[in-house]
């Protein structure tokens, strides 16, 4: 069986949640399948600029074929038009408008892929919302399966996305809660569809004690992982954490690590270490009490399945429905909507290490059970077999 | 951090073996509810967020003294092209800036409401309680004197209907005395009659 896996981006320097999610999944199902990725020649996801060479390129083994973005994408208009679809009543060329200014545009993967319908099985589309997916499906939607990736913003409600929910063979969710809202939404509970998300590798050996020599970290910390950003909730966070420290006269710090888009408040138990290895990331987590995961809208947060696979609690923002549903289906992890459930709920993580122990075995059992990469390859390989049995 | 610090969060109670984070959540919950927090403490490192008056929106910051004089006639002898001048220097840096800072101070504002929309929540939850207990005992008084009222209504009406048997049977014995008066004056007169006929 061939498959083709297409994505806005791909390439080893590339750490987005569903472009990382597509080149895991790549590498695990090469063992059984012969894969490729169809994807652009982008590196930046704001503006899709050509960064990477036209063609054929091997990627740890993967063929990858990159097709030129032939135009790049103006955030401020892009911006502009966004709103206006968002806000206002509009036409279903203004949808389309809308989707090829968020591109990546890219008319040359499109032509690829119904030129060689036959070179390949199945092509599995990452990320609804982009311009490939939309016109990938609408292509081949008989030979398509969708990995929707689909965050709670209000772009899913547009026309377009109607019909192309309903196209595809088969959907592989991240969560229970996106599949619910697709399903509720586009009434395609008929089609195929698993959730099945994304699996993790954990560093065999961790070093908590180096990292903490290294960086200069002294006493109990707790740490978040990823994109410091408004949209990733870092604002609230430190707002929060801040009142926190001053409230209740804590000694524990806040430790980051990723890089940056937002300013860092100036405060003594704040430590931003930027972006860091793999090594010194697993390290940290290992050494800290718990993980901080405030971002308000999440598909999947693989950061928060790392924390469960290492045995640490997470605290997380309630708002977002698939990180609250994921800590009550593993009880591994709190949940906040407000400051007040965030310092209750800090609190007794902080104070109860016999809560934080149990939180972090029924993590490491969740994720042992729902997102070792066995069972995640399972899944995909189980929803191949319904569909070639329907062939 | 330590198991000395276990007592603080004894409110919360936790089955170590099966831990069940809804449980918990809504213990925190009720926690809260319980304990509505009236005073946001004012944090050194950003006051206007935590100030109990919402922030106003920051406004640019214009140039004073000479600077401003020269900036008045310059906007005055460039107004007429101002339009265009705008037109051309979009984006600008510094418009793209203020609004950032109008956004940020707007995003502050409403962070504050709805604290102060959580903490009247909570204030108004505990007036309604209190309202609650209240309506329920007066409502529990006023069972209470219902029911007064209507034992008091049948003890009249069977004070009513005995004092009526107790009319009627007085009138009898009325006449019954009547009856037995007239007897026995027949009877004195009968005798009297007897005596004289006999003895006379």
């Amino acid at each position: 069986m061939k498959l083709a896996f297409v994505v806005q981006r791909y390439g080893l320097e590339i750490n987005g949640g569903a472009e990382l999610h597509c080149r895991w999944v790549v590498e695990h199902m090469k063992k059984f399948c012969d894969v490729e990725v169809l994807t652009t020649q982008a590196y930046d996801y704001i503006t899709w600029k050509n960064h990477f060479p036209e063609g054929e390129e091997m990627v740890n083994g993967i063929c990858v074929r990159r097709f030129p973005v032939i135009r790049s994408r103006d955030p401020e208009r892009f911006g502009r038009i966004q709103n206006h679809i968002v806000d206002n009543e509009h036409t279903f060329d203004e949808e389309l408008k809308w989707l090829e200014e968020e591109g990546p545009l890219v008319p040359a993967l499109i032509d690829y892929i119904k030129d060689h319908e036959n070179d390949y099985d199945y092509f599995l589309f990452f990320s609804y919302r982009y311009y490939h997916s939309y016109w990938g499906i609408n292509a081949l939607p008989h030979k398509s399966i969708l990995v929707p990736t689909a965050e709670h913003d209000s772009i899913i409600h547009l026309s377009l996305f109607k019909d192309l929910f309903r196209k595809p063979r088969a959907f592989i969710y991240n969560s229970v809660e996106e599949k619910n809202r697709i399903n509720a939404l586009f009434q395609n509970q008929d089609i195929l569809g698993d959730v099945v998300g994304v699996g993790t590798e954990i560093h065999d050996a961790f070093f908590p004690d180096d990292f903490r020599q290294k960086y200069g970290i002294n006493g109990d910390y707790v740490i978040y992982i990823g994109r410091i950003d408004e949209n990733k909730g870092c604002a609230q966070l430190f707002q929060y954490f801040q009142r926190f420290k001053q409230e209740k006269a804590s000694d524990v710090k806040l430790v980051l690590i990723g890089s940056s888009k937002l300013n860092i408040p100036a405060h003594p138990d704040i430590i931003h270490l930027g972006f860091l290895s793999e090594e010194d990331k697993f390290s940290g987590l290992d050494g800290a009490l718990m993980l901080m995961m405030p971002s308000f809208y999440e598909s999947l947060s693989m950061v928060t399945l790392e924390a469960w696979a290492m045995g640490k609690p997470v605290l997380a923002n309630g708002q977002c429905e698939v990180l609250k549903g994921q800590c009550k289906r593993s009880n591994a992890g709190l949940y906040y909507r407000s400051y007040f459930e965030f310092e209750e709920a800090l609190r007794l993580l902080l104070h109860t290490p016999k809560l934080r122990d149990a939180m972090g075995k029924n993590g490491k059992e969740f994720f042992q059970q729902h997102y070792t990469w066995d069972v995640i390859e399972n899944k995909y390989l189980s929803i191949l077999d319904q569909l070639e049995k329907e062939k | 951090m330590g198991d000395e610090n276990n007592n603080k969060n004894e409110e919360i109670k936790i089955d170590y073996e099966n831990v069940d984070v809804e449980d918990i959540m809504n213990q925190i919950k009720k926690k809260i509810a319980s304990q509505p927090r009236i005073s946001e403490p004012e944090l050194p490192a950003q006051p206007s967020y935590t100030s109990t008056q919402a922030p106003a929106p920051l406004q640019p910051e214009g140039p004073s003294g000479k600077k401003a004089k020269i900036k008045n006639v310059m906007l005055k002898l460039f107004k007429p092209i101002t339009p265009l001048i705008k037109f051309l220097v979009l984006p600008v840096h510094q418009e793209l800036k203020d609004t950032i800072q109008n956004l940020y101070a707007a995003n502050q504002r409403i962070d504050l409401l709805e604290r102060h929309v959580d903490e009247n929540f909570n204030q108004i939850r505990q007036k309604l309680d209190e309202v609650n207990q209240a309506t329920i005992s007066r409502l529990e008084e006023l069972n209470r004197v219902r029911e007064y009222t209507q034992l008091i209504h049948n003890l009249s009406h069977n004070i009513v209907v005995e004092l009526t048997k107790l009319k009627i049977e007085q009138e009898n014995l009325k006449l019954k005395t009547r009856i037995m008066e007239k007897d026995f004056e027949f009877l004195g007169k009968r005798e009297k009659t007897l005596e004289s006929k006999v003895f006379g």
